[in-house]
């Protein structure tokens, strides 16, 4: 009842209706007043000309006649309708019953007809109204619904009132919102392909053009030596391609959300001894120190291989950033909302106006080195993001680096 | 996707020598997702701001678009519904119900439109704010963090389009700020949920997509940090 009496279409109709009832029931108690004050007229005019006509005759009679008028005496009456029955009169039409009786019956038959009319066509009638007025909204939530389906997002329906169907048309308004969003996304990720495809094209390029030049150059035919240079050269050309192909295949994929994620579980430390393991060649290259820190029995929730793939990205950005020598550190911790990996270095650090763009695909920041493409950053980015977690960096020109991914538990539906 | 719009949004405080100008022909547009923080010296006019933008303060001059919605072209019945349905605000001091329990309280701007709770979507939210055993607790026999988070969920649980937070964890300690932040962030990468945040910590701002600079009732600087 109190659920219903929030809707203000319901509030109103139940004002009407109350107003209509006390109407109704002033009408009912005035009628019976009026009726009642007709017959007491007719009984008193007619019961004055009896007294009249008697007293006219028998000038004696008057107190006697008073005294039944004040309260009639039952020997009285007997006497009487004794009289009456003689001139075949019955007591059901005494002589009060002429034409004055049945005009004020008539009169009430009328009233009574007409209030039974308002008792029972007001409120249909008002139900009706009601019921039009409610299809109506329904109609223009409709209409909107139809509009949006053709793709015109730009209405508001909200009308901010209390009630169930302004509910509705708030939750309909956030679903037009999120269709809104994906169309927006969906023609961003036109543009975005179109992006990707031209880098791709370039960064092909590059060693597309070298290789056909090297091979331009075998045809000569020159000697066993420069061959053997040319061979090794349009090895490690193909080589590069390979590498960005397949990099690049996965980063669509990633990219495309083809990807599922599974949801292992499993010790931090695991997950970070093998990306260390991976990178030993380039770590004992440049002589670089890798420290661990973290609670050994922390466990990470998220898709194992993947994430590796993630860490071992950052870590190698860590290396190519870090001088000599350096210092590469490692923290990891697990608490009851997320998880969380923090890798630092103590190197050149990043351009504070590269930073924003450092996770964009194919973003070489002015401290990037020649090999340098711009995905190792973007994939591990890319990875964390579909696994609903997050990744930051904190950087000072000269004093490092510092990585933080973040994979959150079970998130709230 | 354009979600707030606000458009040279002045407030004055007072009139003649005591005229304070607290906001100075703001403007600015954020998207739906983003996190933006706003920084600024004490006065600067940032909580104003924030509270112009949840519909609770009306700027002298200018307008707020949520959603398209201009709010204050909106009588205050309107106005007030409008803020349950599209706007969570979260405040230094919590501003909880305290006779209402943990349940209530945040359940409370779905009650006052009479909606159905959903359970299973409560029960997960309460795991998430890590509150499953304090349900039946009033805020007073909970911890200042614990308060916080009940606050977080009372203004993530009508999906708003909009949260607010007013210093988030000005009242709190580093280990409860951090967490509070993390669960505030986590339902910005997870839900899209935007997200506007007052602050004082440079650490906490530079978590953001965004950091806003105030000063003098004026946007001094807007930084994008990530894209």
């Amino acid at each position: 009842m109190l659920r219903l009496a929030k809707n203000p279409e319901v509030v109103k109709l139940a004002l009407v209706l109350t107003v209509l009832f006390m109407f109704v029931l002033l009408l009912a108690v005035s009628i019976t007043l009026f009726s009642g004050y007709q017959l007491q007229q007719t009984l008193s005019t007619s019961q004055a000309a009896f007294i009249g006509a008697v007293l006219e005759a028998y000038p004696d009679a008057e107190r006697g006649l008073i005294q039944q008028v004040k309260e009639a005496d039952q020997e009285a009456i007997q006497t009487g309708e004794a009289v009456l029955a003689r001139y075949g009169f019955s007591t059901d039409h005494l002589l009060y019953g002429g034409e004055a009786v049945r005009q004020t019956t008539k009169l009430n038959g009328l009233l009574y007809a007409c209030l039974t009319v308002v008792v029972f066509t007001a409120p249909v009638g008002l139900f009706f109204l009601f019921l039009s007025r409610q299809y109506r909204k329904i109609r223009s939530i409709n209409n909107y619904l139809r509009r949006v389906a053709a793709g015109d997002y730009s209405l508001a329906i909200r009308d901010n009132a209390e009630g169930e169907l302004s509910l509705l048309k708030n939750e309909l308004y956030k679903i037009t919102v999120m269709l809104k969003e994906q169309a927006e996304s969906l023609n961003q990720d036109k543009i975005r392909l179109a992006n990707f495809l031209a880098d791709i094209s370039h960064q092909l390029k590059t060693p597309l053009t070298s290789l056909i030049m090297l091979s331009d150059l075998l045809e000569d035919d020159p000697d066993e030596k420069v061959k053997k240079e040319f061979l090794t050269r349009i090895r490690s050309q193909l080589k590069r391609m390979e590498w960005l192909t397949t990099s690049l295949l996965k980063l669509s994929r990633l990219e495309a959300g083809t990807v599922s994620m599974k949801k292992d579980t499993f010790k931090i430390k695991d997950l970070v001894d093998r990306a260390v393991e991976a990178l030993g060649i380039p770590l004992e290259l440049k002589r670089q120190t890798v420290q661990l820190e973290g609670d050994e029995g922390a466990m990470m929730t998220g898709d194992f291989n993947w994430t590796l793939e993630a860490l071992i990205n950052i870590l190698k950005n860590h290396i190519e950033h870090t001088p000599e020598q350096g210092l590469i550190r490692i923290t990891y911790e697990e608490n009851p909302i997320f998880t969380k990996i923090s890798t630092a270095d103590n190197g050149v650090g990043i351009d504070p106006q590269d930073l924003p763009y450092i996770f964009n695909r194919f973003f070489r920041g002015k401290n990037a080195s020649e090999d340098s493409v711009g995905i190792g950053l973007a994939m591990a980015y890319e990875i964390i993001k579909q696994q609903g977690g997050d990744i930051t960096v904190n950087s000072k020109p000269h004093e490092g680096t510092q990585f933080t991914i973040t994979l959150y538990k079970q998130p709230i539906s | 996707m354009e979600i707030l719009r606000v458009e040279q949004v002045s407030k004055v405080y007072g009139r003649g020598e005591t005229q304070v100008n607290a906001l100075d022909n703001v403007s600015f547009t954020v998207n739906k997702g983003e996190f933006v923080a706003i920084v600024g010296p004490s006065g600067s006019g940032k909580s104003t701001l924030l509270h112009i933008l949840g519909g609770v303060d009306r700027p002298t001059s200018g307008t707020v678009l949520i959603e398209g919605t201009n709010i204050y072209a909106l009588d205050e019945t309107q106005l007030a519904i409008f803020r349950r349905r599209q706007i969570g605000l979260i405040y230094q001091f919590f501003n909880l119900i305290p006779i209402l329990n943990v349940k209530e309280n945040i359940t409370l701007p779905l009650l006052l439109d009479n909606r159905q709770v959903d359970d299973k979507r409560l029960d997960e939210l309460l795991e998430t704010l890590g509150l499953s055993d304090r349900v039946h607790h009033l805020p007073n026999q909970l911890s200042g963090g614990q308060q916080q988070r009940v606050a977080i969920g009372r203004a993530l649980i009508n999906h708003p389009a909009l949260v607010l937070a007013d210093e988030p964890t000005g009242n709190l300690d580093s280990k409860n700020s951090k967490e509070i932040i993390d669960l505030l962030k986590m339902s910005n990468r997870l839900y899209h949920q935007t997200l506007i945040m007052i602050t004082h910590d440079h650490n906490i701002a530079l978590q953001a997509d965004r950091i806003i600079t105030i000063e003098d009732g004026r946007i001094l600087k807007d930084e994008v940090i990530r894209s």
